[in-house]
């Protein structure tokens, strides 16, 4: 991989790469600091205009928008006291009161700072994690591909907190999506009804921008109270003295840490980090009484957790080709666009390509450092917009981007039809990861069961012979007890 | 939608989701998916439905968990119906028209329509704003990124034979 660092830095520092990061950052920052929008939008938006673009220069906006947008949510959080992003909630516990005092540059310096160093840790995370995951990966043959699979949407569906019988129907139903159309291993059409659209399978652009950005519109439009501009509290950039930051130090570092190991778990995603690093900052702190009401080290411990999910959720999508959140699961759909298939053979066939995304992921935190600080004036301004001006403009993009992957408008139809689908979803708390990143796996997850199979003669048990997947079969299981309320039935039995 | 409580939505919830999966359960059991064990190792719907079957349980259990939970229970998020209708409507015929009529004449339409039925107040700032946002992502899209929209109207239109 070190080998393949010179050159990387050589194709980033191209004049186009470079343009497209800071356009890509400028853009993930706005869609960010606007609430309703957020990265999972930012990132679905976006795909249309990768279609003509080369792999790398796709790469790079992709990954910037990533970026700046979870950094993006923080402005909001901090100046209107509504997080920009959900992965910005904890944001405005204690940014908010620092702009209500008039420390609003002060507050949107700690964001910024934070933000940039959770970024850059996390890539160091990424840099050394994913290659070693990628390298244990290689020794998996389908059954242990089967049982990791499993394993990560179990996981996905345990983070749905309260709802995660929801979280289970939901992956459920999105692997079940992705049987739609010809099975690959028979030549078979499913579930087409006739239908020659349905026999080619649904598409993961127009399914990605029906459940998350139409139905964003129309939850908006169910659920809008307010339709005028918000009041915005103060604006600007300014660095607090190293003073400060040094007796920080620990909240900021151990912030990264929760945040990156979060992150590599599949469908945590930045929300959960957050909390957790909040809870912990504030649990180890020697004022805990004055969290919540201005104190910096709360802003520190969301923001860098919250950017250093970045570079952890990519180490299980570029190693294993299992998306970390809703993020990354667009990403992956993206990416295959541009034949960039994520996963162990990634690393073994375009080595080249891993080492530029590790290199444009630390160039474009380095833009988000410099252009948050230098426009954070512009962006609190662009606060004032109403939402009521900005969905339509969603729903331009959202129609042009699904219209523009195949200029088929049986697109428009699905895309409508999963913005329906999603709003009921949300009515109703079902978590709208899990359905995507079931889509994403469930063709894999049912070919690695069926070469499974022909390995075993048929036999399901013969899957247990593999240690490594009887591991994560077990892992499995204790997570399906934990999620029917009988986990604590049976660690009363073993303690007996 | 409105007034509804979380318990009843799982269990109106569930029993829908539950009647499509088994409809689908069913229908992998029809003659086009007939299996022969010389030739296939499993048949084609097997691992549909393992699938199907798990949302079928799941979701009897979200509505015997609704039922439990028949004496509690947040509300669910009361909707504008109207409003919500009146977007969709909107979104779906700006979907129609981009194939049917074409890009420039629906876009600024549709924009303005979905603005208007959010509630935005100031009908000239959305007519401009529809406009130029209208133009700003044909230059991006259809010049910098290649992609071609419909321009021109499809629908057939009666012709005139005198």
């Amino acid at each position: 991989m070190w080998e393949h660092v010179l050159p990387a830095l050589a194709s980033s520092f191209s004049i186009s790469i470079l343009l497209t990061i800071l356009i890509g950052t400028i853009a993930g920052i706005i869609v960010g600091a606007l609430p309703g929008l957020g990265t999972v939008l930012g990132l679905v938006m976006a795909i249309p205009f990768t279609i003509p673009m080369d792999g790398p220069m796709a790469i790079a906006l992709l990954l910037s928008i990533y970026v700046s947008s979870i950094y993006g949510g923080s402005i909001a959080a901090i100046l209107i006291n509504v997080p920009g992003t959900p992965q910005s909630a904890a944001s405005v516990f204690d940014g908010y009161p620092m702009a209500q005092r008039g420390d609003g540059a002060l507050a949107l310096g700690y964001a910024t700072i934070a933000s940039f160093v959770g970024g850059i840790f996390s890539l160091v995370v990424l840099v050394f994690a994913a290659p070693m995951l990628a390298r244990v990966s290689l020794e998996f043959g389908p059954i242990e591909t089967f049982a990791l699979l499993l394993f990560a949407l179990m996981t996905v569906a345990w983070v749905s907190g309260k709802e995660l019988l929801k979280g289970i129907i939901a992956a459920l139903i999105g692997i079940f999506l992705a049987m739609i159309g010809t099975d690959d291993m028979s030549g078979y059409s499913r579930f087409d009804f006739g239908n020659l659209f349905l026999s080619a399978g649904l598409t993961i652009i127009p399914l990605l921008i029906g459940f998350f950005a139409i139905s964003e519109i129309l939850f908006q439009a169910g659920t809008l109270k307010d339709v005028g501009a918000p009041s915005v509290k103060g604006g600007g950039f300014k660095v607090a003295p190293w003073t400060e930051w040094r007796r920080r130090i620990g909240v900021l570092l151990r912030s990264c840490t929760i945040g990156s190991f979060i992150g590599v778990l599949p469908g945590t995603g930045a929300t959960a980090a957050v909390f957790v690093s909040y809870a912990d900052a504030k649990r180890r702190a020697p004022n805990p009484e004055d969290f919540g009401k201005g104190e910096p080290s709360g802003l520190i411990a969301s923001e860098s957790a919250n950017n250093s999910v970045s570079g952890g959720a990519m180490v299980p999508m570029l190693s294993l080709g299992i998306p970390g959140d809703g993020s990354t699961a667009v990403m992956m759909g993206a990416l295959t666009l541009h034949a960039v298939i994520p996963g162990v053979r990634l690393f073994k066939d375009q080595p080249d390509l891993v080492t530029l995304i590790f290199v444009l992921l630390g160039i474009a935190n380095i833009f988000m450092l410099v252009i948050g600080a230098f426009g954070a004036n512009v962006f609190s301004r662009l606060l004032k917009l109403p939402i009521t001006l900005l969905m339509p403009l969603v729903l331009l993009m959202s129609l042009v981007g699904t219209f523009a992957i195949r200029s088929n408008p049986i697109d428009l139809i699905v895309a409508l039809v999963f913005g329906v689908i999603g709003l009921l979803a949300r009515l109703n708390r079902f978590p709208p990861a899990p359905i995507i990143i079931g889509f994403v796996l469930g063709k894999q997850l049912e070919f690695t069961f069926r070469q499974g199979l022909v390995f075993t003669d048929g036999n399901v048990l013969g899957f247990f012979q593999s240690p490594i997947a009887a591991v994560l079969f077990g892992l499995t299981g204790l997570i399906v007890l934990n999620l029917l309320g009988l986990g604590k039935l049976v660690r009363r039995v073993l303690k007996k | 939608m409105n007034n509804m409580r979380t318990w009843s939505a799982d269990v109106l919830y569930g029993l829908a989701i539950a009647a499509v999966a088994t409809a689908l359960f069913i229908h992998t059991f029809s003659d086009r998916y007939e299996f022969n064990p010389l030739i296939e190792s499993v048949s084609t719907v097997f691992f549909p439905r393992i699938i199907l079957g798990g949302i079928i349980a799941c979701s009897l259990g979200l509505m015997i968990k609704g039922l439990q939970n028949s004496s509690e229970g947040d509300r669910l998020p009361s909707v504008n119906l109207t409003r919500a209708v009146l977007v969709l409507g909107a979104s779906a015929a700006t979907a129609a028209g981009l194939w049917y009529v074409g890009y420039f004449y629906v876009m600024p339409v549709g924009i303005f329509l979905t603005g208007w039925a959010l509630g935005y107040p100031n009908k000239l700032i959305l007519a401009a704003t529809a406009i130029v946002a209208t133009i700003v992502v044909w230059v991006a899209l259809g010049h910098f990124a290649a992609v071609t929209f419909p321009t021109e109207f499809r629908l057939e239109l009666p012709v005139s034979n005198k």
